[in-house]
């Protein structure tokens, strides 16, 4: 029987289409996983099962019966229970304080019950579900002390105490160690033989294959596929998932750039988070003069990280980045930006742009000291105008009023803004990441043609994409991230999607799985 | 030096700090800054001896006292919590108003001060504790002390209670900690900040009773005298835990028995105690974010 | 258009607060017994509409131009310096000092001297959070906010000890020398003093408009995460602002010692403190230079016409305190933005966190 059926559900936002007509179904007492690429949808849908966000048109059914919820409340009564991908747990509260929050049980007197919580009773209560489910947690434990594999089980425990009979987990093992996850799939398959059914958000096939019952592949926000998990493989997968229906009319030839000049180095460069996980292992890299080198992975894999290093936000734990000859490690953007690296960052509206600005105010932004948009600290309009102008014309970037702000601009062309900016300071090197993300075709084209164009003048560009066909159809050779590392390199010439597909699943060449 | 004085003393100018701490304790839990505390001791110092010479009666006084400190907390709940104002400048605002109102009342009634020595009898209200009373030394510390002196030192084990071992408390803390996970769960943290507000304007109305009707029955502008900062100095100290603040509220009154009782000896220089409070938080505040800043390598500051 | 728009809106969300403080204001006078009208218009009459009574204003209005820019270029950047009082009061008691000990000095020499210690004073006031900010991220809120009370203790028992002038009868430093003195201009209260805070509102606007530094304190307040990555050394930039901003606290308090007061008194700064005046003004202005400009003029007429009120009505000068702190409470939410309803016809306008191309 289905115990969760959704029936054409869609989602859109303004014009925007979250989720188009998904019908998805999941039977009882079995492991359903979903994959897609960032972006996909996935986490659109799961909000709407659990109702944090409510549907533009379709139908839910729960048990067969359809259901409207307006809250996380309305859910867990219906039996649904949603463990998310960023804990909402309190540090410095006990595991059993964290599970029974908003459900206290409370000491009774003789006039009823009292006011003051019976930890007791609490304890008691909770460890014995605990035990039940043989999650091995001291429910004793204050949150801020536990690891973040126990953290996860006490996120679970706190739905599976509400007795919910269906569990949904959001790319659970997202931050877990290789053990955690291991731990994790023992316990999410006692829970089946318990009678649950769940439902796991991931993008990590291996996971996938050695987990679920089924899977359903979503991409772009529409249902691209539904297999049993044993009829499929980890490639077939991964196909399904990064393939694309837009054919991207750029194409380069890949070259050989190894003959050239070596013009940005990065040697064993690593680093650690906040929490003291390393999150980039011994990365060494070589761009040649007017190579692309593009750096290929799903997203999550350190990416983010590299490119922070790169661009002075990040410092490393150790390793040498260099620019020709000189050592630029661990610079500060500026000295970066004056040394001869252009930088598009990831966000372009956390990082590259101030929306609330002017054009012409974010279009000197990293080259404001400049001597010919400003003398002795005072900024020239004028020419910072005519600079504008320039540009605008250059690249193309339509604006509805040159005056205006950058929020004012859409995606596309906010991001052709800062393209036209980093060119037009004429770099030596070159760094991207994620260029083309949220932004319409034409544009992609275009941005695509003028990276080509800038590694044709000899400038190294070092691109970082998640979308793989970005990668193969600009790079001349590859390199792979997986957990911090570069798991792979290659030359674009000889690569297919599929060889890639597996390097970003973790699977080397040989076959043999990295941990 | 009269060490038995000086102790008294610092039993005696820690109650207000105290209780304006315990209160102050809820705000800071469910992550609300609430600088406003000041001018709840103000008003409530201001009310309750107004009160009381309109009235005549004592209680009758001081639960109009306290109910107008209590508006006083209603205002700035609105204000920060359901229209989400800058609560720096709410607090800000509630403190001037609270000096502006009282100084407006006293010169519209052509007074200098408030003067209710008639209806109320200091000396009387002191309590002399028996067989405490007459330990040797001690005795003179800790018995003699009015009504809500030794309120807010019981009130240390109550607040406790109440923030670790009731719904409300862990309610609270989670507000404060992770509001996400508060509103995940149902729980409504709007009701609960100003919950916690209120607590906060009925304890430094209690604050303000202590220090104008107790210990004086008398009222004169501005007679806070920063004891609502150096409250706010004991939170952020203490993190907001009532027995780790308070022991902070208590070392700052010990501050300033030293600063009036070595006036004598050291002369006014001695006032330089009445500083340590707000040296000492900055020293606090600077040590905690260097431990937390620690393994950070990431440069530069988000949008907050 | 868009600008337009914005103007209007924080032209409301000024006066709004304004007018409704008034109005609360009208209603307590009508129930002491007295006209609100009369009232406020003794209090206009004497302070706008009199050209003694307006340079009077003007005069006045000095340290709280000072005061407010110094607030404002740092709430510019999202930093809340809420020490300019504590600040604006070292400069004041420091240039005291210098003014008073500091003898057979030319007085343009002497001024200088103790304008410069007093703008050293602020700066060096604001030093100990801008670093702790800078480097450590402590909240420089509470920081100078706790500062401001240790300065005020601090200067207070200097002033009854160390400084204290033994021939008065309050607590009070010796005056300062004729030739640490500002020279009234003309027969009005003017002095050379409200030049001075011209030509540094001057330089101020300037600097906040057309400057590098204007622009990078611009993009820190509206993006930090950007600001960073666009090169602008946060740290350092941080580190001025502070500086700049305790340096002109410091000229306030200097400046406005040397032109009026002349002796450092424990109520020098007056009820709630030119700093906390500078607060409100800059909120006023939405920190912007010609906003603060107008609202400085307008809240000095306020405050200088507070005494005409105790003078020339029966109601209580301190009417005028409770008006500015219900003006305080009120500015502290915003009354209109993206979100109201009047402005739905701009509705189109509204930014949406994400454009429609980006995926979620």
């Amino acid at each position: 029987m289905n115990i969760i059926e959704t029936v054409d559900i869609t989602k859109k936002y303004g014009d925007f289409t979250a989720n188009n007509a998904i019908n998805l179904a999941v039977q009882e007492g079995e492991i359903k996983a979903i994959v897609g690429e960032n972006g996909a949808g996935k986490t659109t849908l799961m909000n709407m099962l659990y109702g944090l966000i409510s549907p533009t048109s379709g139908k839910i059914l729960v048990k067969g019966k359809e259901v409207c919820f307006s809250s996380p409340l309305d859910a867990i009564n219906a039996g649904l229970g949603m463990v998310h991908q960023h804990f909402k747990l309190v540090p410095s509260l006990t595991i059993c304080e964290n599970i029974l929050l908003g459900i206290e049980i409370l000491k009774s007197g003789k006039l009823g019950k009292t006011p003051f919580i019976d930890m007791k009773k609490e304890f008691e209560s909770v460890q014995e579900v605990v035990d039940k489910f043989k999650f091995d947690l001291n429910v004793r434990d204050k949150v801020e002390n536990i690891s973040i594999g126990q953290r996860q089980r006490v996120e679970i425990m706190k739905m599976l105490y509400r007795n919910v009979d269906i569990l949904i987990l959001d790319e659970p093992t997202a931050v877990l160690t290789p053990q955690e996850v291991d731990d994790l799939i023992v316990n999410l398959k006692e829970l089946k033989a318990q009678g649950k059914t769940i439902i796991v958000i991931t993008h990590k096939l291996g996971e996938v294959m050695e987990l679920s019952d089924s899977v359903t592949i979503i991409k772009r926000g529409k249902v691209v596929g539904e297999v049993k998990t044993k009829d499929t493989t980890e490639k077939e997968l991964a196909q399904m998932m990064v393939g694309r229906d837009v054919v991207l009319s750029v194409q380069k030839e890949a070259e050989d750039n190894s003959d050239k000049e070596v013009i940005y180095k990065l040697e064993n460069v690593s680093t650690k988070n906040i929490t003291g996980k390393e999150v980039l292992s011994d990365i060494n890299l070589e761009v040649h003069k007017g190579e692309i080198l593009g750096i290929a992975g799903v997203e999550g894999n350190g990416q983010s990280e590299l490119l922070k290093v790169l661009t002075g936000i990040m410092t490393t734990t150790k390793g040498k980045v260099s620019l020709k000859d000189k050592d630029i490690t661990n610079w500060w953007p500026a000295d970066i930006r004056s040394a001869g690296v252009g930088m598009i960052h990831e966000d372009r509206y956390a990082q590259g742009l101030c929306r609330e600005m002017s054009i012409n105010e974010n279009i000197i932004a990293g080259y404001h000291n400049n001597t010919d948009v400003c003398r002795h600290g005072f900024l020239n309009f004028g020419s910072i105008s005519k600079k504008r102008d320039r540009l605008v014309k250059d690249y193309d970037i339509r604006v509805a009023d040159p005056e205006g702000e950058v929020s004012q601009m859409s995606g596309g062309n906010a991001q052709k803004l800062i393209i036209a900016r980093e060119f037009d300071s004429n770099p030596q090197v070159l760094i991207a990441c994620q260029p083309t993300r949220g932004v319409d075709v034409g544009s992609i084209e275009f941005i695509h043609n003028k990276i080509i164009e800038l590694s044709r003048q000899g400038v190294g560009i070092l691109l970082i994409s998640s979308e793989l066909s970005e990668i193969m159809s600009l790079s001349d050779r590859i390199a792979v991230m997986y957990k911090g590392k570069i798991i792979g390199i290659v030359n674009a010439k000889d690569a297919s999607t599929t060889q890639i597909g597996l390097l970003m699943a973790g699977i080397t060449d040989k076959g043999e799985k990295v941990s | 030096m009269n060490f038995q004085r000086i102790l008294y003393d610092m039993l005696s100018y820690s109650a207000p700090i105290i209780l304006c701490v315990l209160g102050g304790n809820y705000a800071h839990k469910a992550n609300v800054l609430n600088i406003s505390l000041e001018g709840m001791l103000l008003m409530g110092a201001f009310s309750s001896v107004l009160f009381v010479m309109i009235s005549g009666n004592i209680f009758l006084g001081c639960i109009i006292g306290i109910l107008a400190t209590l508006i006083l907390g209603v205002v700035f709940s609105v204000m920060c919590v359901t229209k989400k104002g800058n609560p720096i400048i709410a607090g800000l605002a509630i403190n001037l108003l609270a000096s502006a109102i009282s100084a407006f009342v006293l010169k519209a009634m052509g007074l200098a001060n408030l003067n209710v020595n008639n209806i109320v009898d200091v000396a009387g209200l002191k309590i002399n504790i028996p067989i405490i009373k007459d330990i040797p030394f001690i005795g003179g510390v800790i018995s003699g002390h009015p009504l809500i002196t030794y309120v807010s030192f019981i009130g240390i084990f109550i607040m406790w209670l109440i923030m670790y071992r009731t719904k409300f408390g862990v309610y609270v803390r989670v507000t404060g900690e992770n509001e996400d996970a508060a509103t995940s769960v149902g729980i409504k943290t709007n009701r609960i900040k100003y919950i916690a507000i209120m607590i906060g304007a009925f304890c430094c109305a209690l604050a303000g009773i202590n220090l104008a009707l107790e210990k004086m029955a008398l009222f004169t502008n501005n007679m806070s005298a920063g004891i609502g900062f150096i409250a706010i100095a004991a939170i952020f100290c203490g993190k907001g835990k009532p027995v780790r603040s308070s022991v902070y509220a208590i070392v700052f009154g010990l501050a300033q028995s030293l600063a009036t009782n070595l006036n004598i000896s050291a002369g006014p220089a001695s006032g330089l105690f009445n500083t340590l409070p707000y040296f000492m938080i900055i020293g606090i505040l600077a040590v905690v974010s260097v431990i937390q800043l620690k393994n950070n390598r990431i440069r530069g500051f988000k949008n907050e | 258009m868009k600008k337009r728009n914005t103007f209007v809106m924080s032209l409301f969300n000024s006066l709004l607060p304004v007018l409704s403080a008034f109005i609360i204001g009208a209603i307590i006078i009508l129930l002491i017994g007295e006209n609100p009208m009369t009232t406020y218009w003794i209090m206009l009459k004497y302070t706008l509409f009199d050209w003694g009574g307006f340079l009077k204003t003007l005069h006045y209005a000095s340290p709280l131009i000072l005061t407010s820019l110094a607030i404002a270029i740092t709430f510019k950047a999202n930093i809340f310096n809420m020490g300019v009082e504590g600040q604006m009061l070292g400069g004041a008691f420091v240039s005291c000092i210098l003014g008073f000990s500091l003898n057979g000095l030319s007085t343009p020499i002497h001024i200088l001297i103790c304008i410069t210690a007093g703008i050293l004073t602020g700066m060096l006031f604001a030093i100990v959070p801008a670093i702790l900010k800078a480097y450590f991220k402590v909240n420089e809120m509470v920081v100078t906010l706790m500062l401001n009370y240790a300065i005020i203790e601090i200067l207070r028992v200097l002033a009854q000890t160390i400084f204290r002038d033994p021939s008065s009868g309050y607590v009070s430093t010796p005056a300062v020398l004729p030739s640490a003195m500002f020279k009234r201009l003309g027969g009005t209260s003017l002095t050379l003093f409200t030049l001075i805070t011209i030509i540094v509102f001057a330089v101020m606007y300037t600097v906040m408009k057309k400057s590098r530094l204007g622009y990078e304190i611009k993009a820190i307040g509206r993006n930090p995460e950007f600001a960073e990555a666009s090169g602008m050394n946060v740290r350092k930039k941080i580190i001025y602002m502070m500086l700049i901003s305790g340096a002109l606290s410091g000229l306030a308090g200097a400046g406005f010692m040397m032109s009026e007061k002349f002796k450092y008194t424990l109520d020098f700064s007056g009820n709630p403190g030119l700093g906390w005046d500078g607060m409100l003004i800059s909120l006023l202005g939405s920190h912007n230079p010609i906003g603060i400009l107008i609202a400085a003029i307008l809240y000095s007429a306020l405050k200088t016409g507070s005494d005409s009120i105790g003078i020339f009505a029966n109601v209580p000068k301190e009417i005028v305190f409770v008006i500015q702190g219900m003006i305080i409470l009120f500015l502290s939410i915003k009354f209109l933005d993206e979100r109201t309803k009047l402005f739905a016809n701009f509705k189109t306008r509204f930014i949406p966190k994400r454009t429609p191309e980006e995926a979620d």
